[in-house]
């Protein structure tokens, strides 16, 4: 009889992660089948790239703690240096294909970040925050002095068809494009993901819970930040440069603090205590840059609204609430909470549209009436200089609170009875 | 023989308050060493000393026949020494599994590497199974550290100490806080899993001193009023009036 050979596991078992990484490259392959118009196409390119980038910033935020307000300076250099190399590509006499840029962004971003985040890393905490703010406005600064490199207020322009087309890809099309940053984003997220189940990503939370005990460990909670900031540097460099094929044009916004600011915004929005967070939070950023800012000119009060709502009510971001959801629809007695769910769905729906209607009155108040075109909002024409469009946004903003503190008393009333006592409260 | 551990005429002063004022100590390998004395008296920052959190302001500290005094926390570490805190330090967003994994990684060697996963690391796996089962925490290792009970964070903080195996410890009140029986039992918990160390202990309570101590160091007023076996240090006149005395009297009285 053969000695038993010790029994192999499943061969074709795969780490789970891979479940995710399958079924974003199936969305990702499926996609531009679904949305055909070049402007659709144009919208999940850009997501691709925000995803990257947020990914890449919550290495610093969620994973590491580190509160940066300056991580455009990473993706926006890496972008000037993608950019360049795509002009150099045209013009010069040696060249870098242009599937190839996106990478010269990412080893500029990561250059920069060898450099700039030395200084930045030394220091966690508050003093991080403001020496990320004091980089970005230098290199913000340096963007508007050097004219020849940043391409002063026009910015820098280049052109992706260009070189020997390989296979007939000459990134003409939206949707050659879209392919190519697709599978950037795609072998970035996976590396990301990677990331966090290495010895440094893991050593990088810890530094994030408790730097000092880390030390007591055997580790540099410097060195740790530096490493890891060093890598988001690179992503965020990579994101860059997709950015620059997709719209071959640098300008000084991509350093600036307003995009220091979104990435701040949406990684939180989306979630930084989830891997997955910065993704939805991509997802959320483009749409609402691309498609909310043409529903109204209101948009980004709208967002500060929701951000402050957000940090106040549910600080785990979209991620954590849908975990939550998860939750409490997989409890036995979950039929009992639908109502009342619906019930606090609905309202807060109502009052949201009541708040809605009035930041429209009061924008188009301050900013339009003098013209005397009235407001048109849900197909109806408001006047603003009437009380009655007032009293009813008022008057469905009301209804929509009490609706919700009605049904929310009747939702925490029901969960008491059936959840136990640890498995976490409403929202 | 040399001593692993070595402190001369080691002195702290914050602002004018000289803390430690020319402490001397001497630790042979595998001793446990328990120090008492009052409050206040500078056992914490002794060992804050020891372990790098603070410098001294003077003096000299060798671990291993090596000079550590004014070396950063992780350096120290690196030669062989680690340390608990009396006031529980741990990776709290983390899970207690991840909590010991990270304190096994750097003595095997796995340095700030990303080019390898930690699923695929068998030894540190292996270490902190192994750290696991002995604390008595298999059970827990999923549960993140801030949703442990206080005794369960203590063994944790136990655990993070323990997992570098190294050569020395300093373990400040590592029952603090908690009741007579847990005390017992982490206590027994500590002299088993410590076999073959070098123990530096604080400890208040003086049964379990007497009872695990090869030798007591009384600390008072920054200074080093007795080292000496358990038997001889109950019986010093001096320790009997500055400290042992009044302790026994309070513990008199409340008894």
């Amino acid at each position: 009889m053969n000695p038993a050979k010790p029994l192999r596991a499943d061969p074709f078992a795969v780490h789970p992660a891979w479940r995710w990484m399958f079924l974003l490259a199936a969305f990702m392959l499926l996609a531009p089948w679904v949305f055909r118009s070049p402007f659709a196409q144009a919208v999940l390119t850009q997501i691709g790239i925000a995803m990257v980038a947020c990914l890449s910033y919550n290495i610093l935020l969620g994973q590491g703690g580190m509160l940066s307000f300056g991580h455009a300076v990473y993706t926006g250099l890496g972008a000037y240096m993608a950019m360049h190399a795509l002009q150099s590509a045209g013009s010069a006499g040696w060249s870098v294909p242009v599937s190839l840029i996106p990478l010269v962004g990412g080893v500029c971003g990561m250059g920069f970040a060898v450099v700039l985040g030395y200084v930045t890393t030394r220091r966690s905490g508050t003093t991080l925050a403001m020496i990320t703010l004091g980089m970005a406005e230098l290199v913000f600064a340096m963007s508007l002095m050097f004219t020849d490199f940043f391409g002063g207020e026009a910015g820098l322009s280049g052109n992706r068809v260009q070189g020997r087309a390989l296979w007939g890809i000459d990134f003409k099309s939206q949707t050659q494009v879209y392919a190519l940053i697709a599978i950037y984003t795609w072998v970035c997220v996976g590396l990301m993901y990677a990331f966090t189940q290495t010895p440094l990503g893991r050593l990088l939370n810890a530094v994030r819970d408790n730097a000092e005990r880390l030390s007591f460990i055997g580790y540099q909670p410097q060195r740790v930040r530096y490493l890891a900031f060093i890598i988001s540097g690179f992503f965020a460099g990579v994101s860059g440069g997709m950015a620059v094929l997709h719209f071959e044009i640098v300008t000084a916004e991509v350093v600036g603090a307003a995009r220091s600011g979104a990435y701040l915004l949406f990684t939180f929005l989306g979630g930084s205590s989830y891997f997955a967070g910065p993704i939805l939070g991509a997802v959320g950023m483009v749409l609402s840059a691309v498609l909310l800012s043409e529903w109204t000119a209101a948009w980004l009060l709208y967002l500060g609204v929701l951000f402050v709502a957000m940090v106040m009510y549910a600080p785990g971001g979209l991620a954590s609430m849908g975990v939550w959801h998860l939750r409490w629809i997989m409890q036995p007695a979950a039929s009992r909470l639908w109502t009342w769910y619906l019930g606090c769905f609905i309202s807060a729906a109502v009052a949201a549209l009541g708040a809605a209607s009035a930041i429209e009155l009061f924008y188009h108040h301050q900013l339009q009436s003098s013209v005397g075109t009235p407001l048109r909002w849900l197909g109806q024409s408001w006047a603003t200089d009437q009380p009655m469009p007032w009293a009813l946004a008022a008057l469905i903003l009301l209804l929509g609170l009490a609706g919700w503190r009605f049904f929310k008393r009747q939702w925490d009333k029901t969960w008491e009875t059936m959840a136990p006592p640890r498995s976490g409260a409403a929202p | 023989m040399t001593p692993v551990l070595r402190l001369q005429g080691v002195h702290k002063r914050f602002g004018n308050t000289e803390v430690i004022q020319g402490v001397d100590l001497d630790v042979m390998r595998g001793e446990r060493v328990a120090i008492i004395g009052p409050n206040g008296a500078g056992k914490s920052t002794l060992f804050n000393l020891i372990s790098g959190r603070f410098a001294p302001s003077q003096g000299r500290i060798e671990l291993l026949g090596q000079r550590i005094d004014g070396l950063p926390p992780h350096a120290i570490h690196r030669l062989g020494l680690a340390r608990s805190f009396q006031i529980t330090h741990l990776f709290n967003g983390m899970t207690v599994y991840e909590n010991l994994r990270c304190s096994v990684l750097w003595s095997l060697g796995h340095g700030y590497s990303c080019w390898k996963f930690l699923s695929s690391m068998k030894d540190a796996n292996d270490r902190t199974e192994a750290l696991l089962n002995q604390l008595g925490l298999g059970h827990k290792r999923h549960e993140l550290a801030m949703n442990l009970s206080y005794a369960e964070q203590r063994a944790l903080e136990l655990g993070v100490t323990l997992g570098s195996h190294s050569e020395v410890l300093l373990l400040d009140e590592p029952t603090a806080g908690m009741s007579r029986s847990e005390t017992r039992h982490f206590i027994q918990l500590i002299a088993q899993i410590t076999q073959g160390k070098t123990l530096l202990m604080v400890e208040h309570d003086m049964g379990v001193v007497f009872e695990l101590a090869d030798k007591i160091a009384v600390l008072v007023h920054g200074q080093v009023m007795a080292f000496d076996t358990p038997s001889q240090v109950r019986e010093n006149q001096q320790v009997q009036a500055a400290y042992l005395g009044a302790l026994a009297a309070a513990e008199g009285k409340h008894a």
